[in-house]
């Protein structure tokens, strides 16, 4: 069907509120303790991070050298992102 | 590097260019206001219709090759502002730069400044008036489209979009012309679609069983009809004529009034054993007709076929006086006798009143009086198969009816289907000139745009369910997805193929 994971449409569905930050898609638990260490322990932390970037596709390779995410996890949590702030922002 | 008026910078920006004596004389006007109107003036082009203002935020300020740094650039030395400022000359419009960005902008830098190393040493080998701001126009582009509204598939397709907006730049264009070929694999070329042909010839297969099977049981009933009326005439017809008169009886009845009374030898009891068969005979066709007229409708009104032995006695003394002596005896005869003689004795039984009577077990009975009596008995008997044959008779026409139905149903479901494609790819295909916001399409829109509203909820209503799954398994060009649109959930569909490899169904 779709390429996108229940994970990414989970969290594009609504509002991200207060979820933490494994909520996002391609942020599992490795990642998201990584991501709690360097003190992005919300996602909407990891939001402003995106935003600083101004949506741009170099907040992959941020997450990359931050957390040690591989490529893909990373260009899924970057569409994931874009997606909700297309519906929310 | 050209000539040019600085006037002529209003035209487009990608034609100004600054000579050095021109950098100089306006170098005051580098970076600073003069210079960004220009800029600005020049960007306003149809080209860059957008709703935000940042491309002219990020306006690029133009270094002239021969003061642009040198490369490798010791990125690590820089500090904030100047980072910024390189990165602006790529076209590259950086974010806030903080501890947790510096880095990344760092190597943001290094890549571009490579880039348009190796680009420029090319430009300048092989087109002398190859300018700057090409590679910022891409870098410029590329940020637009990532600002549309767009869906971030596959990025090769990503790049493979940027393409259509590149109306003037060759050279850069070859670039894309690389992510041209190898954007989508050409797996769509061998995809066997549903031609009409193909359609055609599933509906044909299935018709043809319909018609073998209708076929068959058509003639199978008919045979059953068949054989069933022609036992039933026969039956009718051996009812009617009856199996055989009883010869004997009649032989026995046949013979010469002899006077004989008293006499005893064997001559004179032959006689008298004639004349009483001839009174037996009497007898006989008396009782038959009465018989057969109280079974065919009674229009004397008698009570029954059994005729009392004073009734038929005096009815034997009217035909001939000789009969009443004899009358015992004949009687004797008939119950003594071993064969058939067509007249029954009815003792009077159990029952008061009763009498003795005679009774005819042979009734004579008319033409049509037979006939219908026939008919009706064997009706009677056969009913229940006549039954079945009609039961039977009334499956097959009802049968019959539905396939027709089915068929035509499934006709219309395909007709539909077709539809729904073509107006999908439509959509898909306004979405890539750009009339469109979004590259799926909403099912129930779909629906709508296609049935009118008399229909969808009653007539319609199976034959788009059976489509919409027909879609889902059968179609692979088009997608089934779940996305939000204005804050509500559509199940929605998106064509997948790209626009130049579909076939023409």
């Amino acid at each position: 069907m779709s390429t996108t994971s229940q994970k990414h449409r989970d969290f594009v569905a609504e509002p991200m509120g207060d979820k933490h930050v494994t909520a996002l898609s391609g942020i599992g638990e490795v990642l998201g303790k990584k991501l709690e260490e360097q003190g992005f322990d919300k996602a909407y932390v990891v939001l402003g991070q995106f935003l600083v970037l101004r949506k741009d596709e170099l907040f992959i390779e941020w997450l990359k050298d931050t957390c040690g995410a591989n490529s893909k996890q990373a260009s899924s949590c970057y569409t994931c992102l874009k997606e909700w702030c297309d519906s929310f922002l | 590097m050209r000539n040019e008026q600085p006037g002529s910078a209003q035209t487009t920006v990608s034609t100004v260019l600054l000579s050095p004596r021109q950098f100089h004389k306006y170098g005051a006007a580098l970076g600073g206001e003069i210079l960004n109107k220009m800029l600005e003036e020049g960007g306003k082009g149809p080209r860059f219709n957008l709703p935000f203002p940042t491309w002219r935020q990020c306006a690029p300020t133009l270094i002239p090759r021969n003061v642009r740094p040198r490369f490798p650039i010791m990125a690590s030395a820089l500090p904030d502002d100047e980072l910024r400022r390189e990165l602006k000359s790529f076209g590259f419009c950086p974010g806030p730069i903080s501890d947790s960005t510096r880095k990344l902008y760092l190597n943001k830098l290094k890549k571009l400044a490579s880039e348009n190393y190796s680009k420029s040493r090319f430009a300048r080998t092989q087109r002398p008036h190859k300018h700057v701001l090409s590679s910022q126009q891409h870098q410029t582009q590329h940020r637009h489209d990532s600002l549309r509204l767009r869906e971030n598939s596959a990025s090769p397709s990503h790049r493979y979009r940027t393409s259509s907006f590149n109306q003037q730049d060759s050279d850069e264009s070859d670039d894309y012309e690389a992510y041209l070929h190898c954007a989508r694999p050409a797996d769509n070329v061998n995809f066997t679609s549903y031609t009409k042909e193909d359609l055609q010839k599933r509906c044909d297969s299935t018709v043809k069983q319909n018609v073998f099977l209708d076929r068959q049981l058509s003639l199978a009933l008919l045979t059953c009809t068949l054989v069933l009326s022609a036992v039933i005439i026969w039956l009718v017809y051996v009812k009617t004529v009856g199996l055989g008169q009883n010869k004997d009886v009649e032989n026995n009845l046949k013979m010469l009034p002899v006077d004989c009374k008293g006499k005893t030898d064997t001559y004179c009891r032959a006689e008298e054993h004639k004349v009483h068969m001839q009174l037996l005979s009497e007898l006989y066709s008396f009782l038959a007709k009465v018989a057969g007229d109280f079974e065919c409708g009674n229009p004397s009104d008698l009570k029954s076929k059994c005729i009392s032995v004073d009734d038929a006695k005096s009815y034997l003394a009217i035909l001939n006086g000789g009969y009443t002596d004899r009358f015992e005896a004949a009687l004797q005869m008939i119950v003594q006798s071993k064969r058939d003689l067509g007249i029954r004795v009815v003792e009077p039984g159990s029952a008061p009143g009763a009498v003795r009577c005679l009774e005819s077990s042979q009734p004579q009975m008319g033409f049509m009086c037979r006939f219908s009596r026939a008919v009706f008995s064997v009706m009677s008997r056969m009913f229940i198969f006549v039954l079945a044959l009609g039961v039977l008779w009334g499956v097959l026409i009802l049968l019959r009816y539905r396939w027709r139905r089915l068929q035509e149903e499934e006709q219309a479901m395909y007709e539909l289907v077709k539809r729904i494609i073509g107006e999908v790819r439509d959509h898909y295909k306004d979405w890539d000139q750009g009339l469109e916001p979004i590259p799926y399409v909403p099912i129930p829109h779909v629906r709508d745009s296609l049935i009118p509203p008399q229909n969808r909820q009653r007539r319609m209503r199976r034959i788009w369910d059976r489509a919409v799954e027909f879609l889902s398994s059968n179609e692979s060009r088009i997608r089934t997805e779940t996305h939000r649109i204005a804050g509500e959930d559509f199940l929605v569909w998106r064509w997948t193929q790209p626009v130049e490899l579909s076939d023409s169904s």
